[in-house]
């Protein structure tokens, strides 16, 4: 597997070459899954064991991305049909998508994109932290993007979901994806095409029923601790060695996990932490997790027994307000996934508590269990799936 | 401290005092009858809650012996022990956690030979961890229940604690295993809603402290494994609190119905102490004021009642004893006539015969001169005609002198202050000042204004006299109204400034025909008191040698003379 675009990714706020991991291992599983039958083109019933899954699988099925990419870091047209840059790699074309040829909203032009994208706060920013200088309407189809700095291979910006434009109608495709509210074993039994988790109860369950396929997906999540700064956690925990973390993937954690593996994309973004205010100190003594996340929570609990430490506890904060809890940086740590990929990590940045020291631990991995005659279905960058149906084969370089 | 205020207060304390004492008594003993009742739940308490710790005890022993049974053949165990694959790993770490619901404990743990931990329910991800002291300090207890403090992901837990062990595969295993025992030992007590639990430990927070006191404490072997408690046996202690709320409220309750009662009964009382004593201290009081009012001039007080109690007889005896003084008063006024009458009887001869005798004289004088020179009668009855005239006209002055003394009494509503102001004008100018200081809208008197003329003309002419006699002074004639019990009055006031009186010559003032004035009768004063006291009046004088006089004149404002002169 090789990411064709993996080494400018971090334009405009680190060193190209930091942006997107190298390529995976080369026996990381194909981006394309299908069940042992894979039937005809239709829309897929999708269950997720989390909310965040499923949201991101609904917004693949009705945003429209200027390009897209896949597990491998392949580039496949979204709202842009092709693309070029000039002799010096700092200003890039999108030429649109044709209407009929691809579902986009016929309304969009290259004028109302960019107008879309300066008012919209989540893409001006997008465009800001990668370094985007200059939006350039050539004619009705092509826009021109003048970067701060040369990009060799496609910009990652351009697959980033905060660029995304609502599709007119979704894609018969799509995924009618839901977040699981009760025993994913009942979304089996009840006749789910797809159900994505990481339960290895659910797992074993799976592979004593007929008819489904289990298979894995790429690494799309790591965990890591997060100490805000001025607070000291665990010196005596060897919490930067590969044995240390790939004790917590094998023994601590339930889900399929490997010890996290360098590089780490956070690394090279120190210019964005340096611009963040820094947080208040906390007083708090607690590790904390977000609540539905279990392996966080695992992970938690075991820095916990290691530590040793009188009153250090592990906390679950609910869902909806972990980001603030995150932010605010007044815990003593924090168990936090993140995106083994980030396409603006200033961005992903922005949420953690200013002048964190980032320690990794493990990687983790969901599995998709598939229903035969489910049509095949491709895995994106960040773990989405979306009908293959659904995909335009890549450019030509 | 008046009659009246001691028996307020009396029957204040007579209904008071038994009412307090017999709050104070139920109070007591309602507390000490529900102190002694809590005792003995109390009681009742602690001996279910050391039985309840004791069946706990066994119980836990009994689970964990099965436990050991079911993991000694537990394929998934064993593979865990002898295979090193992360899967039989993974399900030797989950193995804990399952077995630990299944047995309704609260903490879980399997231990190797070396203390380190292999399986934990209450904290599955503590593998690893070496806590050799947990099984060694809970197999020497035996079977006395021991408390364990250990740590969770995210607090501690405090659970009664017993150790069994297994054989598997060659190598020896122990199971901890307990049930968090303080919601439990608190639900034991939760029956009782007076009594209260509260764990103290040798380290590390206790549960708050109630209120309430101490009916009982337990102690039970206490191992903290805490990080920094250092895993040593100690001592923790249960201790039973009772609130005594109910007792409080109780007894809060009972004060405020008695506080209730003393109030009401407190107000009825009083106010019934007030009526009452008031009622029985009124005709009293009454009483003593009628008495004070008694004087010779004023006898007409009314004691009669129609009560028949004591007040009543005593009523009656003042009435009889002031109707005798009316009586004998009425009996000396006449006397005192009789005897004036007879006075002025023999005076009036005396005067008369004193008046007849010059006349008899000229007479016999004039019939000698007749028979023995007739031709000289004329001369001579010249001669003593002055004698005659001046005889006759002594004996008309007292004539008309003795006249005044039976006036005709008209009876009808009489204006004091008219009167006054008629005889003011009639008196001469040039016999000193003369003023008056009339008080307004005086009521009338029922009295003759000849009567009231002639007593008011006499008491005027007096002071005008003896101011003139003095080289000038003041007379003033004042009025105005007195309202004592008895009725409303009307008091006149003649004083002046002239030379005054002393006790002898105030004593004479009053004897018919005695005279200090040149001219006067003598008779003035004694008109003055005969006819005020006619009219059911007082007279009174106030004088002093050198301090002028003051008489005084009091009159019923309502009162018509009767027939004996005293007022209906």
């Amino acid at each position: 597997m090789t990411w064709l675009v993996g080494g400018a990714l971090a334009a405009g706020c680190a060193p190209p070459h930091a942006s997107l991991p190298s390529p995976v291992a080369a026996a990381a599983p194909s981006c394309l899954i299908q069940a042992d039958s894979a039937g005809a083109p239709r829309r897929v019933t999708a269950v997720f064991a989390d909310s965040a899954g499923a949201e991101r699988a609904r917004s693949a099925g009705t945003l429209e991305t200027p390009v897209w990419l896949d597990c491998e870091g392949r580039a496949h047209p979204g709202l842009a049909a092709a693309w070029s840059r000039d002799s010096t790699g700092r200003f890039w074309t999108l030429e649109l998508d044709a209407p009929a040829d691809h579902g986009s909203d016929p309304r969009w032009t290259a004028s109302s994109l960019a107008a879309t994208w300066r008012a919209g706060a989540p893409a001006s920013e997008a465009l800001r932290l990668s370094g985007v200088e200059s939006l350039l309407p050539l004619d009705e189809r092509r826009l021109v993007l003048g970067f701060s700095s040369a990009h060799a291979d496609l910009p990652p910006l351009f697959a980033d979901p905060a660029l995304g434009i609502p599709r007119a109608e979704p894609l018969p495709t799509t995924l009618a994806a839901r977040a699981s509210d009760g025993d994913l074993r009942d979304a089996l039994d009840g006749g789910a095409d797809l159900v994505v988790s990481a339960d290895p109860a659910l797992l074993d369950y799976a592979a004593r029923r007929p008819g489904l396929t289990e298979t894995p997906l790429p690494w799309s999540r790591g965990y890591v601790l997060l100490v805000p700064a001025g607070r000291s956690f665990g010196g005596a925990i060897p919490t930067d060695t590969s044995v240390f973390r790939a004790g917590l993937a094998r023994d601590a954690v339930r889900a399929d996990a490997r010890a996290a593996a360098a590089p780490f994309w956070w690394e090279a973004a120190g210019a964005c932490a340096r611009a963040r205010p820094e947080a208040g100190a906390g007083t708090s003594s607690a590790i904390t997790y977000r609540e539905d996340d279990a392996t966080a929570r695992e992970l938690a609990e075991r820095l916990v027994a290691l530590a040793g430490a009188d009153g250090l506890a592990a906390r679950a904060v609910p869902s909806d307000s972990f980001a603030a809890v995150l932010r605010r940086g007044g815990e003593r740590a924090y168990v936090v996934a993140v995106p083994i990929h980030a396409l603006v990590p200033c961005r992903a940045l922005a949420d953690w508590p200013a002048g964190a020291s980032v320690i990794p631990l493990v990687d983790a991995r969901d599995h998709a269990i598939l229903r035969r005659g489910t049509p095949p279905l491709v895995v994106g960058w960040d773990g989405t799936l979306r009908s293959a149906a659904a995909m335009a084969p890549p450019p030509s370089p | 401290m008046s009659f009246r205020t001691r028996l307020f207060i009396a029957f204040g304390a007579t209904v008071l005092l038994p009412l307090g004492v017999l709050a104070l008594g139920v109070r007591r003993e309602m507390a000490g009858r529900l102190t002694a009742e809590n005792a003995r739940r109390a009681d009742a308490a602690v001996s279910a809650l050391r039985d309840e710790l004791g069946r706990e005890s066994a119980d836990i022993a009994a689970r964990l012996a099965t436990l050991a049974s079911q993991l000694a053949g537990d394929n998934r165990f064993r593979l865990g022990v002898v295979n090193g694959d992360a899967q039989s790993r993974r399900g030797l770490l989950d193995l804990a956690g399952g077995a630990m619901r299944a047995a309704g404990l609260s903490l879980l743990q399997v231990q190797d030979s070396a203390g380190r931990i292999v399986s934990s329910g209450h904290f599955r991800n503590e593998f690893d961890r070496a806590e050799p002291e947990l099984p060694l300090t809970l197999a020497a207890e035996g079977d006395t229940p021991v408390l364990v403090r250990a740590r969770t992901p995210d607090s501690s837990l405090v659970a009664l604690t017993r150790v069994d062990s297994l054989r598997v595969a060659g190598r020896r295993f122990t199971l901890v295993g307990g049930t968090a025992i303080e919601e439990r030992l608190r639900g034991q007590l939760a029956r009782d809603p007076e009594l209260s639990l509260r764990l103290v430990y040798p380290r590390g927070p206790a549960t708050p402290a109630v209120g309430g006191s101490v009916v009982s404490e337990l102690a039970l072997p206490f191992l903290d494994l805490l990080p920094t408690a250092g895993a040593s046996l100690d001592t923790a202690r249960v201790i039973i609190t009772q609130s005594g709320a109910t007792l409080s409220a109780l007894r809060r309750s009972l004060d405020l119905w008695f506080l209730a009662a003393l109030g009401a009964t407190l107000a009825l009382a009083l106010g019934l102490a007030a009526w009452w004593s008031s009622r029985i201290s009124r005709p009293l009081t009454s009483l003593a004021e009628q008495t004070a009012a008694i004087d010779f001039d004023r006898l007409d007080q009314r004691f009669a009642s129609d009560r028949g109690d004591e007040i009543g007889a005593l009523a009656g005896v003042l009435d009889a004893m002031t109707e005798r003084l009316r009586q004998g008063a009425a009996r000396l006024r006449d006397a005192e006539r009789r005897i004036a009458t007879g006075d002025l009887a023999r005076q009036v001869n005396h005067d008369i015969k004193n008046g007849l005798v010059p006349i008899r004289n000229v007479l016999r004088h004039l019939a000698q001169v007749a028979r023995d020179d007739p031709a000289s009668l004329a001369r001579v009855f010249e001669e003593r005609r002055g004698t005659l005239d001046s005889s006759l006209q002594y004996l008309d002055t007292l004539a008309r002198n003795y006249a005044r003394l039976s006036p005709a009494s008209r009876g009808g509503k009489c204006d004091v202050n008219a009167v006054i102001e008629e005889v003011v004008r009639g008196v001469p100018s040039g016999h000193g000042e003369l003023a008056t200081e009339l008080a307004p809208a005086l009521p009338p008197v029922l009295a003759d204004p000849l009567v009231l003329r002639r007593i008011l003309e006499n008491l005027v002419s007096n002071a005008v006299d003896s101011v003139s006699g003095n080289g000038g002074g003041e007379v003033v004639v004042a009025t105005e109204r007195l309202d004592p019990p008895a009725g409303a009055l009307v008091r006149v006031t003649v004083g002046d400034t002239g030379p005054g009186m002393n006790r002898a010559g105030l004593e004479r003032a009053f004897e018919d025909f005695s005279t200090t004035k040149e001219g006067g009768t003598g008779l003035g004063l004694s008109i003055v008191r005969r006819l005020v006291l006619d009219l059911g009046g007082t007279l009174r004088i106030e004088t002093a040698p050198g301090a002028g006089t003051r008489a005084i004149v009091e009159l019923p404002a309502r009162a018509a003379p009767s027939a004996d002169g005293s007022p209906t």
